[in-house]
């Protein structure tokens, strides 16, 4: 009993020892982001042939960041604030950040840089949209139509190396960012292990869709090398441009949809709401 | 009793283990040049026109042409020794240069060459490849050094010329009081393994040559500052020698070992410090190992010349024909054996 006593006293004293203020101003911000309706809407074009569509798949990759505070006087649409000019550019030095949605390469060279995660269910979904409504189907290595969704996924089990449909970030099932929210496409973020300033301000924008849905913010350069055995067919997957959040500017085109004003935080553990009503035109 | 004693063994083994701690692994080396400075600084160089380049590589006596100096009083190019600071500080070589208006490009070479031997399947190269691609021979470790290379504007360069190596970074404080490091360093770098037109950060390794290019439009006429940190110091001497010089344009003609021909040199010795009497003198050889390495044949040049690098191959095999075939090979090239 005695025993017990003395190691209860001990763990007692050595506990407090484990806990220690470490200064680390990281937090969690969680928040609603907010498009128009019209942010939704993109005029293809194929020739002197044009059409409109207006389907939630086509919204583009959503870039939020976290400054220490916005500048409506450096471009035609409020932007972060900047540090120095340097060599290096016109930094905006972000505290943090994070995406709705990302380019993920979808199995097929001809679609990189053109699926975004959190906005198709699943194969078929994909292949309805890139055939009904961008009307540029899917082929494949033979030069024949992807019709199947049963093909798409073995296809995607075979160069990607997966076994399960919930290793593929680009298929979402249910789960999609994006809800109708009325007047506006609603999705929940969250900006993990940020460095937070009280006044810090949460600001973004969203890659609009160009007419042969291209996305200025998508490298094909970049990702990675394909390694499959197609060696007369080796390409790189394509992915976003590295420091989007850096250098804002040099990425946002004709079309975005910027934030306005951004969300100020001043309480880490409210929930903010940051709406990209603003259509910037060069 | 028995608790006393296994606390005093404790305590014993405690202050043993921490007695073993504090030492500065600096009896391992063979020592260093205590008479070679650690931190130097050279001065202003003039930058070198393509058509001078050429003459620094066919130069006959090289540390003389590079002493020779322009109307300023600015010489071509540099050789020199440092020594190890033992990390109290950090040590190397600093220089400035003036701006030309266009691309310029910084060369450092430390002495000597380094590779890693080769560790894959004896057979693979039986098919009529050159045998050297291979540098099966191991490289000697002893004789390497490593220079890293930094430069800027002189504005924004924080050490002290001849007294302590600086940096090229400032800070930026935002609106909500954060301090932000920058970078204002420019080299654009080449030389590692890794380094590639979009990768242009990663610094060399040892005995390796390192470059950087850079703009310096609209800036003629305005001062920049080199570092050459010195990374590593050989432990066969203490002392890391080097070459240095600045080129019009950009990196694309000096990109091998063979651009800074001879900086291993031979360390001063004390008197030599003393009177001031030391002239430059290279290594025995190293020159002739330089241009074996730069034109890939290093492991004939090793198997002929086995004093010259390090640790014998595995498959001592690979040296027989060629030793047998000594003279064939000794005409072939000058520098494929010493005593040629």
């Amino acid at each position: 009993m005695m025993r017990n006593r003395n190691l209860l006293l001990a763990t007692a004293l050595l506990l407090p020892g484990c806990y220690s203020e470490q200064g680390i101003s990281h937090k969690d911000l969680k928040g609603t982001i907010r498009l128009p309706k019209e942010a939704s809407q993109v005029t293809m074009a194929d020739g002197d042939e044009t059409w409109e569509i207006d389907d939630p798949r086509a919204i583009g990759p959503v870039y939020i960041g976290v400054f220490s505070g916005l500048d409506a006087n450096l471009e035609d649409y409020v932007h972060p604030e900047i540090g120095p000019i340097t060599e290096a550019g016109i930094n905006t030095y972000p505290y943090g950040g994070t995406t709705v949605g990302r380019f993920d390469w979808a199995c097929y060279e001809a679609i990189k840089c053109q699926v975004v995660t959190g906005r198709f269910k699943d194969y078929d979904d994909i292949l309805d949209f890139f055939t009904n409504e961008l009307r540029q189907p899917i082929l494949n290595l033979q030069g024949n139509e992807v019709t199947s969704g049963l093909e798409f996924r073995e296809r995607c089990y075979e160069v990607l190396y997966r076994t399960g449909d919930y290793e593929l970030p680009f298929i979402s099932g249910d789960d999609l960012d994006f809800v109708d929210a009325g007047e506006f496409w609603e999705a929940d973020i969250e900006i993990l292990h940020t460095d937070y300033r009280e006044g810090v301000a949460v600001w973004g924008w969203m890659d609009k869709p160009s007419f042969n849905f291209g996305f200025g913010t998508c490298n094909e350069n970049l990702g990675t090398g394909t390694f499959y055995y197609e060696l007369d067919n080796d390409f790189t997957t394509g992915a976003s441009f590295q420091n989007l959040l850096g250098y804002p500017a040099q990425y946002i085109e004709d079309g975005d949809y910027v934030a306005e004003e951004g969300a100020v935080i001043n309480n880490p553990d409210e929930e903010f709401v940051l709406t990209l009503g603003f259509e910037n035109a060069d | 009793m028995r608790t006393e004693t296994a606390l005093t063994l404790g305590a014993f083994a405690l202050t043993a283990g921490l007695a073993g701690c504090d030492r500065g692994n600096t009896e391992v080396f063979e020592g260093a040049a205590s008479h070679v400075p650690t931190t130097i600084d050279i001065g202003e160089m003039q930058v070198l026109t393509a058509q001078e380049f050429d003459e620094l590589r066919e130069s006959g006596n090289l540390y003389d042409w590079c002493k020779e100096t322009d109307d300023e009083g600015r010489p071509r190019c540099f050789f020199g020794q440092v020594s190890s600071t033992y990390g109290e500080y950090r040590g190397g070589a600093t220089f400035t240069f003036k701006g030309t208006g266009d691309d310029v490009c910084i060369m450092s070479d430390p002495e000597t060459v380094f590779w890693s031997s080769f560790v894959g399947r004896p057979e693979f190269n039986e098919d009529g490849e050159d045998p050297d691609f291979e540098k099966r021979y191991r490289d000697n470790l002893l004789d390497d050094g490593d220079i890293d290379v930094y430069a800027g504007l002189s504005s924004y360069y924080t050490g002290s010329p001849g007294v302590e190596i600086g940096d090229f970074k400032g800070f930026y404080t935002d609106s909500k009081g954060r301090q932000v490091e920058l970078e204002y360093g420019l080299c654009l770098r080449g030389g590692s393994g890794i380094s590639d037109s979009s990768f242009n950060t990663a610094q060399a390794g040892r005995g390796a040559p390192e470059w950087c290019s850079f703009s310096t439009a609209e800036r003629e006429g305005v001062e920049y500052t080199v570092v050459l940190e010195a990374f590593s110091v050989p432990v066969d001497d203490g002392a890391l020698s080097f070459g240095a010089f600045v080129l019009e344009g950009d990196c694309e003609q000096v990109q091998d070992e063979c651009a800074v021909l001879g900086e291993a040199l031979v360390a001063p010795t004390e008197e030599e410090v003393e009177n001031d009497s030391y002239s430059e003198s290279t290594v025995s050889c190293s020159t002739k190992m330089e241009l074996a390495y730069c034109n890939s044949r290093m492991t004939t040049f090793c198997c002929l010349n086995p004093e010259m690098c390090g640790d014998e191959p595995e498959d001592p095999g690979i040296c027989r024909e060629i030793v047998q075939n000594r003279d064939s090979y000794c005409g072939e090239e000058d520098f494929l054996c010493c005593d040629g």
